[in-house]
């Protein structure tokens, strides 16, 4: 599978009054060409303010502090403001955190389908009116809702306009961050198949970004795993099924009812995720880690890459060595 | 069209009734004030005699003690379009009297009221747009400073300083003393260089609120996640500015706006009295200091009139502009 997007050592920090926060530390994975990626975490994990790194959506207090991100051969961080504007929506779309905020709330539909498509194809005009129509129908919504004001619409609807929205310009990379949280159930089903529907007519490719590690586990190819800042493990589907590596991957599918096969006792994680201005040394989730030895808190695990998947933890890292052991084999 | 009749009606009928009311506070509260207008008038023009002080209570209608009495006149006259005559300017009609004051009043504040939210906006949007510049640190700073002085504080120091010390602008008043003989050009200039400090003043001590509520406003629509899409959405920087930020944080202004509108008659009384500028304002305040009832009483209907319909405008119009207003 071609590579679609790779992102290599990147380094995210905001900017607080008690100090810098690594939101985002030296985080690499790739996306091939019509893959969905998963990428899960606990809250504040750094999950949004990645996939926000990746299209140039950062703020203040937030600031690049590192790294590269290639998206079909373009390395994007080096680009000029003018030719990533270019870029947007038509190469890479986003699908926001708490989607009912998505859409402006004092202008028609019509008006936040299209502008996105004029932008880019500024002599769109009455093409670009069709294709408004063609989007809703895409997502099985009446042309006529083209005319109602966000408001005017249940919370599910709202996002399949904007899931419509983030078609508009036929992107190869959509990013999805929490794209059905704040949806009951049944509605939240019907968002996932129709963004599978989508995913499978057109071929782009997904960073699914979610809390919902079951769910990801249903529609993800490959699934990588953050926590405190860090990409600890990324596996396969297959691989994340049948028995993660991390600790701390163990720990997380075991905080969720099993979907299949007889109910066990929920264990979840002790502890609480770190502060990420002062974070632990080491492998960072050492303090919650139950399998912890000693060289965890004073050595950072390197990354194991097998046929596996990746995965960062002194358990799977033979020459692993603590700082003393290495400093006394060299004498 | 996004409203029915009823919504119509309910908004009518709720002006109506205030102002009602207001009529009414109207004929009371210069009443309750005391004092005597016709011994007061008649001391000063007629050596306090007291045939004169009887035929001017007489003609005032205040020979009758009874409220009812005076009120019942009061209204009948109001539903004539007549009201009174001024004491004080005795025996000018309170119309005469308003209707000579309010084209300078006009003039002044409703210039000063929209140029100053006009630039106000301008400078709030931009401020916003550029958070943590140097032009936003520095009207944020300015803002905040005149936002903390009284406005009657900078009107004396202004006329101190360019009425009195370097003579640029005159003390007082609207016009030049033989202003008829003037050419129409001329006549112009007189009004503008008269005109140009209280309209100044006005505006330096209203910009700092515009400035800062704008600014606040677009800061917090600027942090909405549809703004981010937007951007993400590759929308150009006018559009996403104006289109989505500058509309949206202009939208609960709408209102303010439109009440600053109402009160352009009343509202500048401080300035008109600095100044000695002949608008209602000035009117308003000798009325009160003379006990000229009648034209208290129209010069509190005008603001009260203009106040109402200002809101009623406000209400009748802010759901065509904002969609996300239910009616009912
Ligand atoms: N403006 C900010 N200033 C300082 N720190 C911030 C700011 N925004 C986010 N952070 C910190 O950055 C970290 C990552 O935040 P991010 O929103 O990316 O997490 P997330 O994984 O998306 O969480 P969630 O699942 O709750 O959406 C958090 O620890 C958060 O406290
Ligand atoms: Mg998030």
């Amino acid at each position: 599978m071609s590579k679609l997007l790779q992102v290599q050592n990147l380094s995210i920090e905001y900017a607080s009054p008690r100090g810098v926060v690594k939101a985002v530390d030296n985080v690499s994975f790739s996306i091939g060409k019509g893959e969905i990626f998963g990428l899960a975490g606990e809250s504040g994990c750094g999950k949004s303010t990645t996939a926000f790194g990746i299209c140039r959506l950062l703020r203040p207090p937030a600031r690049l502090a590192g790294g590269s991100v290639v998206l079909d051969g373009i390395e994007l961080t080096e680009l000029p403001d003018e030719q990533f504007d270019k870029l947007r929506w038509s190469k890479m779309s986003i699908v926001l955190q708490s989607a009912m905020n998505n859409l402006n709330p004092v202008l028609k539909i019509r008006s936040q389908l299209m502008d996105a498509i004029v932008a880019h194809e500024p002599d769109a005009g009455k093409e670009a009116a069709k294709r408004a129509e063609q989007l809703m129908r895409l997502v099985d919504l009446p042309a006529d809702r083209l005319d109602s004001y966000p408001h005017e619409l249940s919370g599910g609807m709202r996002q399949r306009v904007v899931i419509a929205m983030a078609m508009a310009m036929k992107p190869s990379l959509v990013i999805m961050d929490e794209p059905t949280t704040a949806l009951d159930v049944v509605v939240q089903n019907g968002i996932i198949r129709k963004i599978l529907e989508l995913q499978e007519q057109f071929g782009f490719s997904i960073l699914f970004i979610t809390h919902d590690l079951p769910l990801m586990l249903e529609m993800c190819d490959r699934i990588g795993i953050m926590y405190a800042g860090r990409l600890v493990e990324i596996a396969s589907r297959q691989e994340m099924k049948s028995g993660p590596r991390h600790p701390y991957t163990q720990g997380l599918l075991h905080s969720f009812p099993p979907l299949y096969g007889p109910k066990r006792r929920l264990e979840g994680i002790p502890g609480h995720p770190p502060d990420l201005i002062r974070p632990p040394g080491g492998c960072r989730f050492h303090p919650r880690c139950a399998r912890a030895m000693t060289q965890c808190s004073s050595r950072e695990p390197a990354v194991l890459a097998d046929e596996r998947g990746q995965v960062a933890c002194h358990l799977y890292n033979e020459e692993g060595l603590s700082v003393e052991q290495a400093s006394a084999a060299r004498e | 069209m996004r409203y029915n009749s009823v919504y119509l009606l309910k908004r009518l009928g709720f002006a109506f009734i205030t102002l009602y009311v207001a009529i009414t506070l109207n004929f009371l509260l210069p009443r309750l004030m005391g004092g005597d207008p016709a011994s007061a008038l008649a001391s000063e023009k007629a050596l306090g005699s007291q045939e004169v002080v009887k035929a001017l209570k007489a003609q005032f209608g205040l020979d009758n003690p009874s409220l009812l009495y005076q009120y019942a006149k009061y209204l009948n006259q109001l539903l004539h379009g007549n009201l009174g005559v001024s004491y004080a300017n005795y025996p000018s009609p309170v119309a005469d009297v308003m209707v000579k004051a309010l084209p300078w009043t006009f003039g002044t504040v409703l210039t000063a009221t929209l140029l100053s939210y006009l630039v106000g906006w301008l400078i709030g949007i931009r401020g916003a747009w550029k958070a943590g510049s140097l032009f936003d640190n520095s009207t944020l700073f300015t803002a905040f400073f005149l936002n903390s002085v009284p406005f009657f504080w900078i009107a004396i120091i202004f006329i101190m300083i360019f009425s009195f010390y370097l003579e640029w602008f005159p003390l007082g008043q609207a016009i030049d003393p033989g202003i008829d003989s003037f050419s129409a050009l001329d006549k112009i200039k007189s009004v503008l260089y008269h005109a140009f400090l209280p309209v100044f003043t006005l505006i330096i001590a209203t910009l700092a609120g515009h400035i800062l509520v704008l600014r606040n406003n677009l800061m917090r629509v600027l942090s909405e996640d549809y703004m981010l899409l937007a951007k993400a959405k590759g929308l150009s920087a006018a559009r996403r500015k104006y289109a989505y930020g500058a509309r949206n944080a202009l939208l609960p202004s709408f209102t303010g706006f439109m009440t600053s509108l109402g009160h352009v008659i009343g509202g500048a009384i401080t300035t008109e009295i600095v100044f000695s500028y002949p608008g209602v304002g000035l009117v308003t305040f000798n009325a009160i200091l003379n006990h000229d009832y009648p034209l208290i009483q129209g010069s509190f209907l005008f603001i009260a009139v203009s106040v109402i319909v200002c809101n009623l405008i406000a209400d009748l119009v802010y759901p065509l502009i904002d969609p996300r207003v239910a009616l009912n």
